[in-house]
């Protein structure tokens, strides 16, 4: 045995010669990293594939070689197929076009019309793409939206997009929204699918807002390109593109999309803008942060002819700006906001049920899930076939308002009287 | 090797038998599982598992006839020389189909998820080297690794079902008896080979250090442990990825993992349980072969099985690379564990049971006075 051990240890050396690399080793230098890939139809059936490819940075490490000019080189190829887009990339593309880092599949509203089984059937399948990959549709083109978006506050593009869809979950209007949901919602008999809805803003807006009573409780109904605003990077990421099956069936505005999370369980938390209940005259207004005080309970009764749905709301919320001098803060003033922030945000949800039920047939909420109770099999839960059924569904839903912060403020005191106000 | 001097411990063992149960659960096991149950597939499990405890026990009862003595040497003993023979080789083709077959598979999962362009060949020998070479160095050694490795690939697999808890929807375990309540029972009844491995405990008597009478609390410790462990990751599996999308995935305790997110820091983790995911292989195969190595030798009644292990080692990939497709190699696996495996392992163990009790042979009353 001690004879043999030098020629063991060398013949272990030797063998690392040939232990250096492994079948498909690729260096990163080689790789072109895919962080964005949009979808479009154009002429002849085909598809337009857009690919944001992530530009390495000049001069090595951040700080010394500073930002290069662009962090992303987008590229489009007409193909048949997805794959076949991917291949003809290659022409063109030194490295090896690679998803492993892809951070959104970007769809335009005419590829989502027309269904998008096929390509979310494909991307399940891969072994680059993860199910944790942003799904967004885009109401123009997926080859605009990428080719206008601008990471302007990152230094590193790939993290933009996180930074949108898992980072907002404060404003309440961007859905949260990967593969692997809407692979999940496709394929149940319970749910439909959604994604998050994104857009070019050409700084156009949607007009000048002349009705400021109206506006105040849909202060942010807005889609993809209608916010008016100047300046920034040129895409809006709001809203909510609501399936039936795998085809397109609407948008829901970024309001809808808030009321939509709260009854999904999803909304973390947002800023609520009302008129003020005292001073509706003035047009003055209260803000409330809301947040969800427990999930949300849903019960679904199926005993009647039609399926009836109840849905009870807590919300917990802190006024963050009241305009007049209404001391909202306690007694029967914050009672009355309370009850009467509840009363608008109810019917706000009911509206955005049945905006779905009646104009979408579709059941994004996933009540169909809570019917699951009502059958033993999954095939008699399969038969029932809940999609036919939640169009005719009777919902009720109750929100609980309540008012637990005040900010820095414990009471408004009014003016006093030789100022205009009402005097203590 | 003399097996009079080779012992391993209690705690070896079931380490033995837990690593040797619970791969499957890295394999396409739960998917089979939820194809044949639905939603309903963890009920499936404790069926299989409760059905596996009362099959064991009687098993059990037979190796209690005849203490000291292995499965292999009672087969022999009970049946005669010619059934004897035929008893065991029926176990033992089964092993070594399913264990090459299983050689297959994890090699094509190295594909799948890490080496893609490496040729299957060269994963296979990958995997039988090292295997050869840990039971040349003998049974205890593997015992003693499988026994460290074991808080590792507990705390691995742990640490997957927990991290992938955002992703949870209790909803989706319903309806509760899926597939329906017969289809479940028969399923339930068909999968009990899933812990079949338990046996190996009937064919590694003569090398316990520890009292064969704690053979039976063994062996139903193992098998309560591995049905709560399917039945907890096959249910996860379902909240996570439910059905009918559960049906689809070829290895589902790796998308599990390739879905792990918690947060921008902490994501792209099944880096490492591919590492565990791979060792635990690597023991499966080693364990194998030393059972395989094992049983040949009891049954040509030769003294070592050292020489032998080269021949069974070239079976193994011989075996193993004989699907033409890695689909035909699943459809082998699904048809061994979900199908026919029972035959094979727990009834002719129950059968010898049967014919001991009315040919009255063995008995530990009858064997302490003799």
């Amino acid at each position: 045995m001690t004879k043999g051990r030098p020629i063991l240890v060398l013949l272990c050396l030797f063998t690392m010669v040939f232990l250096s690399g492994c079948w498909g080793a690729k260096e990163p230098d080689e790789l072109g990293f895919i962080l964005y890939t949009g979808v479009d139809k154009v002429e002849g059936n085909l598809l337009e594939v857009t690919f944001g490819i992530a530009v390495p940075q000049a001069g090595g490490a951040e700080g010394k070689g500073g930002k290069s000019e662009r962090e992303l080189e987008i590229v489009s190829v007409n193909a048949a197929s997805f794959y076949g887009a991917v291949q003809l990339a290659n022409a063109f593309v030194s490295r090896d076009l690679t998803f492993l880092h892809n951070r959104a599949l970007i769809f335009s509203e005419e590829v989502a019309r027309e269904g998008l089984e096929g390509y979310v059937n494909t991307m399940i399948r891969s072994r680059e793409l993860r199910r944790n990959t942003f799904v967004l549709v885009t109401n123009g083109k997926a080859k605009e939206f990428i080719a206008s978006n601008q990471a302007i506050l990152e230094t590193y593009p790939y993290r933009q997009m996180e930074f949108f869809l898992e980072g907002k979950k404060f404003v309440g209007f961007i859905p949260h929204s990967n593969l692997n949901m809407f692979y999940k919602a496709l394929k149940s008999p319970g749910e439909e699918a959604i994604t998050a809805l994104c857009g070019v803003n050409d700084g156009k807006g949607r007009g000048i807002i002349t009705d400021k009573e109206g506006e105040i409780i849909q202060e942010i109904a807005y889609l993809p390109g209608e916010i008016p605003r100047q300046g920034g990077n040129k895409i809006d990421i709001i809203g909510t593109a609501v399936f039936r099956g795998d085809k397109l069936m609407g948008y829901l505005n970024g309001n809808e999309t808030r009321y939509y999370q709260m009854v999904k369980g999803d909304f973390q938390s947002a800023m609520i803008t009302l008129p003020d209940p005292e001073n509706k005259e003035r047009l003055l207004v209260i803000v409330l942060k809301v947040e969800l005080g427990r999930p949300p309970t849903i019960k679904v009764d199926l005993k009647g002819e039609n399926p009836r749905i109840q849905i009870d709301l807590l919300l917990e919320g802190e006024i963050i700006s009241t305009q007049s001098s209404t001391n909202y803060e306690s007694g029967v003033e914050k009672a009355e906001l309370e009850q009467y922030a509840g009363s608008i945000i109810n019917n706000e949800i009911l509206a955005v049920i049945q905006k779905t039920q009646q104009e979408y047939q579709s059941d994004i909420f996933g009540f169909g899930d809570h019917t699951r109770s009502f059958f033993w099999t999954w095939s008699a839960w399969e038969q029932y076939n809940w999609s036919e059924k939640y169009p005719q569904a009777e919902v009720e839903a109750k929100t609980t308002v309540k008012i637990r912060r005040t900010g820095l403020k414990i009471r408004t005191s009014p003016l006093p009287e030789v100022k205009g106000g009402e005097g203590p | 090797m003399d097996n009079n001097k080779v012992k391993i411990g209690y705690y070896e063992v079931t380490a033995i038998i837990l690593v040797l149960i619970g791969t499957k659960a890295f394999t396409g096991f739960p998917r089979f599982i939820v194809e044949a149950g639905l939603t309903a597939g963890w009920i499936i499990i404790l069926e299989s598992g409760l059905l596996s405890i009362a099959l064991w026990l009687l098993i059990s009862a037979l190796l209690f006839r005849f203490p000291g003595k292995s499965l292999t040497q009672i087969n022999n003993l009970v049946l005669g020389p010619a059934f004897g023979i035929l008893a065991n080789l029926i176990f033992l083709s089964y092993i070594t189909i399913n264990n090459s077959n299983l050689l297959r598979l994890f090699s094509e999962a190295v594909i799948l998820t890490a080496l893609p362009e490496a040729p299957v060949s060269s994963l296979t020998f990958l995997f039988i080297i090292p295997a050869l070479v840990a039971v040349h160095i003998g049974i205890e050694a593997i015992g003693r690794s499988t026994y460290i490795a074991l808080p590792f690939i507990v705390i691995g697999t742990i640490s997957v079902l927990a991290a992938i808890y955002p992703f949870m929807d209790h909803w989706q375990l319903l309806p509760l008896f899926g597939s329906g309540v017969g289809t479940v029972l028969t399923h339930g009844l068909l999968s009990v080979s899933g812990f079949s491995e338990v046996l190996i405990l009937a064919y590694f008597v003569p090398y316990f250090s520890f009292d064969g009478s704690k053979l039976r609390r063994l062996g139903i410790f193992s098998i309560a442990v591995s049905t709560l462990a399917f039945v907890l990751i096959v249910a996860v599996y379902l909240m996570v990825i439910p059905v009918p999308g559960a049906q689809e995935n070829i290895v589902p305790f790796y998308q599990l993992s390739r879905m792990i997110y918690l947060g921008r820091y902490f994501q792209r983790v099944e880096a490492i349980f591919i590492l565990f995911w791979t060792f635990t292989a690597f023991l499966w195969i080693a364990l194998g072969l030393a059972v395989i190595a094992i049983i040949v030798r009891d049954m040509l009644k030769i003294p070592y099985y050292r020489p032998i292990l080269p021949a069974l080692s070239t079976l193994f990939v011989s075996i193993g690379l004989t699907p033409a497709d890695f689909m035909q190699s699943i459809e082998i696996e699904k048809f061994i564990l979900g199908t026919i495996g029972w035959q094979f392992t727990f009834i002719p163990p129950c059968v010898v049971y049967m014919l001991s009790l009315l040919r009255k042979k063995g008995g530990r009353v009858k064997h302490d006075q003799g």
